[in-house]
This record gives structure tokens, sequence and C-alpha cells, in this order.
């Protein structure tokens, strides 16, 4: 009797703790298929982005993902594309071979390796497999990615024209793509087409009006117009609700000045220092607020304001220009003279750039000319920049002797 | 702000970080035998009348055919017989001396607007004109949100007499450089008659070897202020040597009657005045036709301080029918004018006076830069140390200020001086250019007009021979970036005590992309040193859009008010006739008209500080300025409505100072005293 009342209580145990397990694998089971599903929905969402252009707010959602399920290859790979159209080619390259680990799709991998070495500036592959890709009904997704790549190609390696044709082909096949209009808007502002440019950025925010970089570089090449009223309606048009963004609050108060609202834009600028800025930042605001104290005749405070300023980004000439006019008028003319000679000499750098890269728009296989460039960016200071044009010489003459010299005495690229 | 370029991605091979590129091209630019006249002794009265008989006998020989056409002068033949009994006969400033008596343009009819009667009508451009009357309802212009009292009457050419075109040679389809200067406008009382006549260079032609052939000048004389009659073959100037574009007068040899200047491409022509009315070619015996350069604009002053006047020619560029490059328009095969960067810089000119009527080349002695592409000029005393510096814009170069060590050696002192480039230290492409005191400071200012996307450069004087670009802080750049600006002055429309400005607009190329070939012009109000643009009503002068270049300031009219004569290209000049406030009802304004003895004739170099109850009012009487053109040198002064004179102090170029007792509404003629 004792012995069967104890099967019959193991045997109900055993029910209950089955019908427990069951009900808890049930759950399990159904929070699993819920994170999943909504990992599906949450990568969909990054693809959006990356689709619309967003490429850093992909980055950060699918960087958060990646916390939770450091196994799934297609997030890795998602990432890894992302860092590789944002141009952080370093890590991109470690998530394509970590992507091959998770049993990602060698081919996939294989053409983003492709797709790499195009926006650096070697299209040759790219060139290749995208008619092949398009015979084999690839989908419109991936073939922007093959224009956008070697329209950036295009333009790193300064090969214009072929630049030009792709993102004209882009940008009438999708009209509301940004990206081709923000790199034809770059071309039109390096071959100082300013109303083009501003073409270009009207027409790209008419498609995306809340594309805050487009606004951004729209209001700044309107300033370069000296279109002041125009630029700074384009941050009134955004209101009380515009983004804090630094870049934004740096242009919108650089219209206030020369629109001669010099007390609004004292305090824009003043907001701003105390936040987190880069270097050309930080240099930008110390600027605007030397040139008001110069206007206002504080000499000694313009020339503090100006040293910061010059200090934080010594390669532009405007600074050294006006920290000349400062020293000038606060009667110190030796470091004026200092200042003046060395804003001449970046002039003059400039201006001998900007002739070897107009001559380079019809003909751009001219490697000499693409050494002076480097060997002027090298000069200024722009190492990065400079190793890139000689780069760029090695692709056409891989025997060039001064390229090849100078890359070797070259310090170590620092990873931007 | 640093320029927007892509997101640079990272490593090799990277773009280049280009600079900020360079604005756009600019445009894209004898023995003197005759006794000098008597001077007077001090300071005399103004004619009020000038109907002569000789008055009537030009006007009946100009009825009988002997005149000028309206762009084409030069078929009649002057009557010197005639011609001159008119001018010498009367408004000789000699014939009274002593006291302190002024003219009251109120008396003179022409001073009246409503004098002249006449509805709108139509010009040939098809812009409605004013006509003859004023248009009080069309012509007030309105400054941004608020009501303003500017106004201009627009002198129809037809019904005016005043019908003038400086031609270009466009039709020539050869697009060159040369077309895209054009031409300028003196104000200059070439009579005597104490009335602004109208002096007007006419262009050219190119043939097709891209050679170019000059066109006849104009010379239209002042009625009575809203008629005038083209006078050109009469007096002898129509006959020019050289495709032209500005005009600088002066009395160069002293004798009580201004002369001449032409400039152009090839050379310069300098008409004497003989004081009868006629002009007499003295280019080859002055010895100035040793500037065989091509010039733009000219300043005359005494720039050695041996009280002769000299001269200042701006040079542009090395231009010419066999260095004509094809540049490349908007489409391949179209050609577009060339900008000056294509071309190299000609070096200035100065010309040192020798007392006789003759020159001789300073440009060593003076010690001018070699460079610059000059295409304004404006000599005055910027450091107020008694003698005449000279401020010079240059087109896509560096502007030059020379400061003078009052022997007429020169020290260029533009960069260090913070006037030769915009705030980021480039040059800008500069056409028209003014000193003036915008700021009531007591300090003299610099201005430029500039080409587009480059702000107009107001140089404020910071003292210790300093200046700060101030166009930011003043609103002048608010006027954004869509003007080409050439003729300019600064001069007080309103008659409220400060300066304000104006400029004269159009482009020079064929093919512009941002903004347009033909602009209306710009009228500043100063605020306290402060300017805003004065909007003007659809149809009025200055909401059209014009092909705009020389610009000369001047009281046409006699009532006190600066009026203004615009040079078009291609299409009929204009003058605008200041109708801005009431100054009969409320008269607030003075001028001073200065003779000097020991210093040069139009007293150049002077500087006149009109002492009042709201402070110190600076004016200079300057040489050149604007662009191509000639203002006239006679001061005018308008005051607040509270203000009052205490005094007028006149420091002459001779080091002289002498202090009058002004009144309202007076034009008073100075004569520099021998010593004081």
């Amino acid at each position: 009797m004792a012995s069967a009342n104890s099967a019959l209580q193991t045997k109900r145990w055993r029910i209950t703790a089955s019908a427990v397990l069951a009900i808890v694998a049930f759950l399990a089971g159904l929070g699993w298929v819920g994170l999943w599903w909504q990992r599906e929905r949450r990568t969909a969402a990054v693809e959006q982005l990356i689709l619309d252009g967003r490429i850093d707010a992909a980055i950060q959602e699918l960087e958060r993902l990646r916390r939770t399920h450091p196994s799934d290859a297609r997030l890795c790979f998602t990432l890894a594309v992302a860092h590789r159209r944002l141009g952080d080619f370093r890590r991109a390259e470690k998530l394509l071979d970590e992507s091959l680990r998770l049993r990602w799709p060698a081919p996939d991998v294989k053409r983003q390796r492709v797709l790499m070495k195009a926006q650096l500036g070697d299209p040759r592959d790219a060139e290749g497999l995208l008619p092949v890709l398009l015979e084999q009904g690839a989908d419109d997704d991936l073939a922007e990615q093959f224009y956008e790549a070697l329209s950036e190609g295009y333009v790193r390696t300064y090969r214009l024209r072929e630049a030009w044709k792709s993102l004209v082909f882009w940008s009438e096949w999708r009209p509301a793509a940004a990206k081709p209009r923000l790199l034809k808007a770059a071309i039109h502002e390096r071959l100082d087409d300013l109303p083009g440019a501003v073409a270009e950025y009207r027409a790209l925010l008419a498609a995306h009006p809340d594309h805050l970089d487009g606004r951004v570089r729209l209001a700044q090449t309107l300033l370069r117009m000296n279109e002041v009223e125009a630029a700074l309606a384009e941050f009134q048009t955004l209101g009380p609700n515009a983004p804090d963004s630094p870049e934004l609050w740096l242009c919108w108060g650089a219209c206030l000045r020369r629109l001669g609202r010099s007390d609004e834009a004292r305090v824009k600028f003043q907001q701003l220092e105390g936040r987190s800025l880069t270097a050309e930042q930080q240099s930008a605001v110390h600027a605007e607020l030397g040139e008001l104290e110069l206007a206002q005749g504080d000499y000694p405070q313009a020339v503090a304001r100006l040293e910061k300023a010059v200090e934080r980004d010594p390669r532009e000439p405007r600074l050294q220009f006006a920290l000349a006019r400062a020293y000038q008028l606060a009667n110190q003319p030796e470091r004026a003279e200092h200042h003046r000679q060395r804003h001449a000499e970046l002039r003059r750098q400039s201006e001998r750039l900007h002739e070897v890269t107009r001559r380079l728009i019809d003909d751009a296989n001219n490697v000499e000319l693409r050494f002076e460039a480097a060997m002027i960016l090298r000069d200024q200071g722009f190492e990065n920049d400079a190793r890139g044009w000689l780069h760029s010489i090695l692709q056409i003459n891989p025997e060039h002797a001064g390229a090849r010299e100078a890359l070797a005495a070259a310090p170590p690229a620092k990873p931007r | 702000m640093r320029a927007a370029v892509p997101a640079p991605p990272a490593p090799p091979p990277a773009p280049p970080a280009l600079p900020a590129l360079p604005a756009l091209p600019a445009l894209r630019a004898t023995a003197m035998t005759k006794k000098p006249r008597e001077l007077p002794r001090t300071i005399v009265p103004l004619p009020q009348d000038r109907g002569t008989i000789g008055g009537w006998l030009l006007i009946c020989l100009l009825a009988v055919g002997c005149g000028d056409s309206a762009s084409a002068p030069g078929g009649g033949v002057p009557d010197r017989a005639n011609a001159p009994a008119n001018s010498t006969s009367m408004a000789h400033p000699g014939a009274s001396t002593g006291g302190t008596a002024s003219a009251n343009p109120a008396a003179n009819p022409a001073a009246n607007p409503s004098a002249s009667g006449g509805s709108g009508t139509s010009n040939q451009t098809g812009i409605k004109s004013a006509g003859g009357s004023v248009s009080s309802g069309n012509a007030s212009g309105i400054a941004i949100g608020e009501p303003g009292p500017f106004a201009f009457r627009e002198l129809d050419g037809a019904r005016s007499g005043f019908q003038w075109t400086y031609r270009n040679a466009a039709e020539a389809n050869q697009s060159a450089i040369l077309e895209s200067l054009g031409g300028g406008v003196g104000l200059i009382d070439y009579d005597g008659d104490q009335r602004l006549d109208l002096c007007v260079p006419g262009g050219g032609t190119l043939d097709g070897n891209v050679q170019p052939h000059p066109l006849p000048t104009g010379l239209f004389r002042n009625q009575d202020g809203a008629r005038f009659e083209p006078v050109a073959a009469l007096a002898g100037l129509a006959k020019a040597t050289h495709y032209t574009h500005g005009i600088a007068a002066a009395d160069y040899d002293h004798d009580g009657w201004i002369d001449v200047l032409l400039t152009g491409f090839g050379g310069v022509q300098l008409w004497r005045n003989l004081g009868d009315g006629t002009f007499a070619d003295a280019t080859v015996a002055s010895g100035l036709n040793a500037d065989s350069l091509w010039s733009s604009s000219a300043a005359w002053g005494d720039f050695d301080g041996d009280g002769t006047l000299d001269l200042y020619i701006a040079h542009y560029t090395d231009w010419s029918p066999a260095n004509h490059p094809f540049c490349t328009g908007p489409q391949a095969g179209v050609r577009e004018i060339c900008g000056p960067r294509e071309f190299h810089p000609l070096p200035d000119a100065v010309f040192f006076g020798n007392g006789d009527g003759t020159f001789r080349d300073a440009r060593r002695v003076a010690g001018l830069r070699p460079d610059g592409k000059g295409l304004g000029v404006v000599a005055g005393d910027v450091d107020a140390d008694s003698d005449l510096d000279v401020y010079v814009g240059n087109d896509t170069t560096e502007n030059f200020l020379y400061v003078n060590d009052g022997q007429g050696k020169f020290k260029e002192v533009g960069l260090i001086a913070g006037v030769a480039t915009d705030d980021r230290g480039v040059p800008d492409g500069s056409m028209g250019v003014d000193m003036m005191d915008f700021n009531n400071d007591g300090r003299v200012d610099i201005w430029a007009a500039n080409y587009e996307r480059e702000a107009f450069a107001l140089y404020r004087n910071e003292d210790h021979g300093q200046f700060l670009h101030v166009s930011q802080s003043t609103g002048i750049t608010a006027l954004g970036g869509l003007f080409v600006g050439f003729g300019t002055a600064f001069l007080d429309v309103d008659l409220d005590g400060d300066e304000d400005v104006l400029v004269a607009n159009g482009h020079v190329i064929k093919f512009p992309r941002a903004a347009a070939r033909r602009q209306p012009p710009l009228l500043m109000e100063n605020r306290q040193g402060r300017f805003t643009r004065v909007l003007f009503p659809s149809g009025h002068y200055f909401s059209s859009a014009w092909e705009s270049r020389g610009l000369a300031t001047g009281d046409l009219d006699g009532d006190g008010r600066p009026d203004v004569a615009i040079a078009h290209v291609n299409e009929p000049s204009r003058i605008l006739l200041n109708r801005t406030g009431a100054p009969a009802q409320d008269p607030r304004w003075l001028a001073a008209r200065l003779i000097g003895t020991r210093s040069n004739r139009q007293g150049i170099g002077a500087r006149l500080v009109l002492h009042t109850t709201a402070g110190p009012r600076l004016r200079l009487v300057k040489g050149g300025g604007s662009y191509l053109s000639q203002s006239d040198y006679r001061v005018i002064w308008g005051l607040p409505a509270d203000a009052t004179v205490e005094r007028l102090e006149i420091h002459w170029p001779s080091g002289l100072r002498q202090t009058v007792a002004p009144k309202f509404q007076e034009t008073l003629l100075v004569v520099e005293p021998d010593a004081m």
C-alpha cells in the first residue's frame, strides 16, 4: 500500500514536473521566437537605415544587437557592410572575416571585398563584376552598392569625369537617393561651381527634408556664396526642433555674424564652447569669437582667441590671416608678419594644388601632377591625403620611384 | 567656416583635401603758352544764371544741324567763333572777389523739378521712365521693412537731350575681355558756368582681327539741370584716338578750366580745355602719349606736393589682339569672355606734372609695384598728413594702398594696413573704389565694390594706419553674393549727415551661372554706421536690372542734393536726379567748392571738416574714385534735423588750414588764401 502510494506520488510528481517543464519550454520557445522576431525586425530596420544612407545610426543599432547575438552571421555581415560604406575599412575587414567564420555565404563576402577595393580607388574588379551581377538579376540594392563604391573610388582618386558619369546615372536611376546628390554636390564644390552644388543639395532636401547633413552643407555652400540670408533661412526652417549638431550651430552662428547680429552669434558660439568638439570645430568656434572681438576693437582678446584657433587648425590659411590682422592691430608687427608669411605660404600651396587638380580633370593619369599634389599635401601636413595620392600613382604606374620612396619614407597611416 | 567637402573615408588613397578655391574669374576690367585765368582771391558767390547771347547762339547753331547725334557725335564742326562767347563771358569767378556770398539754387528754375514738365515716357529699353516730372509715388524708395524717404527722378533721354550709349563692340562677337570693362561717365563743369556738364567716353568697335577702333566721345552741356545739349563736336573733343573706357578730369594746367583725360586700350588722350568752350588734344604735347598700355581708371592729384597736378593711371592686363585666347563657355565650343587670371598684370603708371603742362614718367621715383590688375583708383589723404595717398582696386589681385611721404614717394602698405584683401586674406575682384568717413569718427575709411560671391569691402580706419574689414558687422555682407559692383560712391543721398553708398552693378561674362548679367543698382542707407539696402517699387530705375559700369555723382540741378549719372553697356546711360526729402521746406545741406592757389586748382587732397552741434563731419576732395568715372569735386554735407553748423575747417594740400563760416543751402566757393 505504502509502496503504491509512493509510486503514485512519484508519478504525479513526474507529471507535474513534466507539465512545468513543458510550460517552461513553451515559454522559453515563445521567448526565443519573440526575441528572434524582434531581432529580425530590428535587423530589417537597420537595413532600411543603411538604405536610407543613415549609416551612423545603423551601426549604433547593429552594435547593440551584436552584443546580445554575437554569433549571428547576418548581423555580423550587415555590420561589416555598414562599416565599409562608412569608410571604416579596417573594422569592415575584421567583420567580414568574422562573417565567414559564422558561415555567412562566401560569395557575399567576396563581393564586399571587391566593393571595398573599388571604394579605395581600384575599380577594375567591380567594373567587371557589375555587368555579370546585373545579368544574373542582382537586386537593386546591391547594384546601388556598386554605383556607390565606384563613385566614391573615382572621387577618391580624382577621376572626376568617371565619377560624374557614374553619379549622373545613379541619380537618374534612383532620383530619391541621397548619396549621389551629396557626391555630385561635392564635385560641383571642387570645381568651384557653387550654384551647381546648391541645386544638388536642394534636390536632396526636396526628397529628404530631414537630411541634416544635406541642410548644413547647403547652408555652408550658401555662406561661401555670401548668400547669408538664404543660408540662415535653412536653419530657421528647423525652428526650435533643430537637431543638436555642432556643425549646424557653428554655421548658424556664422550666418548671424555675417549679418552683423554679433550678440546673437556670440551666444551661439559660447554655447558650443563647453561641448565635445573636434579640433576643427573648436578652432572654428575660437575663430568666430576672435573675429567678433576684432570687430569690437578688443585686440588682445582677439589675439588670444585666434591663437587658440590657429593652434587647433594651423593649416587653415584664413586663420593665419585673421591672427596676423589681430597682431597687427594689437601693435605686434613682428608676430603679425610671421602669420602673414605663413598665410601667404599656405595660400600659394593651395593655389598650386587648385591648379594641379584642375589639370588632372582632363589628364587623370598624369602621375607627375599627382605626385606634385601629394607633395603639397604632405608639406601642409595632410599625411593621409598625401598617402592617398601616392597610392593612386602606383595604381597607374607601379614602378613610380618617387611615389615608392615617398611612401616608404612616410610615417604610418593614422586611423581616422 | 570651412567649405563642405564629402566625408573623407579612411586610409589610402584618400581624396585630396582641396583648398577653398579662388573666386570665379572676375569679368570675369604742348608747352602751356596760354596765360592762366586770374584766380579769385577769396570766397565768391556762384553765378545764378547763364543766359547769355553766346549761349543762345550755341543753341541756334546746334538747332541747324551742327550738333551731335545720340550715339555718334562728331558729325558737326565746332564754331569756335560763337561757342566760346558763351563760356568765356559768363561764370568767371574772378569777376567778383571778397565776401562770403553764396548761390541760392532755389532761385534757379532748374532747381525746381516741377519747372521742367513732361509726362512719363518709355525709353528704348522698355523701362518706364519718370520723364520730366517728379513721381513721388513710384520714385520713393522703401528701406527694408519700413517706408523711407528716398526718391530719384530718372531723366528721359529724349526729353532731356542726354542720349548716349557706350558701345563695347559686343556685336563683333569676339568675346574679348576688352568688352567687359565698359565705360564711365564724367560730371564736369567744362564751361565754368557752375553747372555740371556730362563728358562720356564712347567705347569702340572690334574688327575681324580683334583690333580695337575708337568711337567718338560725348560732351553734353547742362542747360538747366534737366536738359542737356550735345556739344562734343562743337567743343572739338569728339574724336577719340583709342577704344575708350574712362574719364578723369581736372585743371592740370591751372588755367581755371577743367581738362579731360580719357583712358582706354592702347593709351590715354588728354584734352586741354582752352577756356573758350573748346578743347585741344594735348596728349603728345603733355608727354602722356608715353603711356600706351591698357588703362582703366585714373586719378588726378598733387602727389609730389609741388602744387601742380600729377596723374595716376591704373592699368589692367596684357590682353591684346595677339593675346586673345579661347575660353570655353557653358558648352564646348562656345566662346566665353576670359577672366583676368588668363592674363598677366600690367604695371600702373604715375606721371608728375612739370608745371608747364608737361608730365614726366615717375613710376620708379614713386615706387609703384609692378603687378596688379587695376580697375579703380582713388586718391585722398588717408592718414591726415596733408599729402595724397592712393588706393587702387585690382581685379583678382591684392588691392594697393600707397602711402605718400609727401614728396611723391609711395610705400605700398595694403596688406599690412589690412585693405588688400577680404577678411580671409583672399584678394577680391575689385572694381570701383572710394574713400570716406562712413562712421563720422574723423578718420578716412576705404570702400571697394567687388565681384560676385565677394562681399563689397568696407575697411574701417582703426587709426595708426590700420584698417579692419567690417563688411559683416556693418550689414554689407548681408546684401548677398550676386552683385558684380562697378561704379560706386559714398554720398549723403538723404542729407541726414552721414554718407550712404551707391553701387552700379552688372555682370562681365556672357554666361554667368549664379548671378544675372543685368543687375539692379544698390542704394544702401547709412544708419549710424550700419547699412540697409533701400528697396524701390517695381519699374523704378533702382529696381530694374541693367548692365551698369561707371557712376558719377554731383548736384546737376543745383538743389543741393547729389544726383547720379550711370553708364551702361550698349544701352543708354542715365541721369537720376535726387528727389529725396524736401529740402525746400527743411534746408539741411551746404556745399563747398575749393579753388586752390598754392595747392592744385581743384583742391584735390583737401580735408574738409564741418563742425556741427552733432559732431564733426569729415569730407575729402578726392582724385579719381568710383569706376572709370569723374564725380564733381564739390563737397556736399547734409545735416541731421536738430544740428546747427559751427564752422567749416579746410585743410588744404599745401598745409594751410582755413576756417570759414558756412550757412545752410549755400555752395561756398572757397579760394585758398596765400597764407594764414
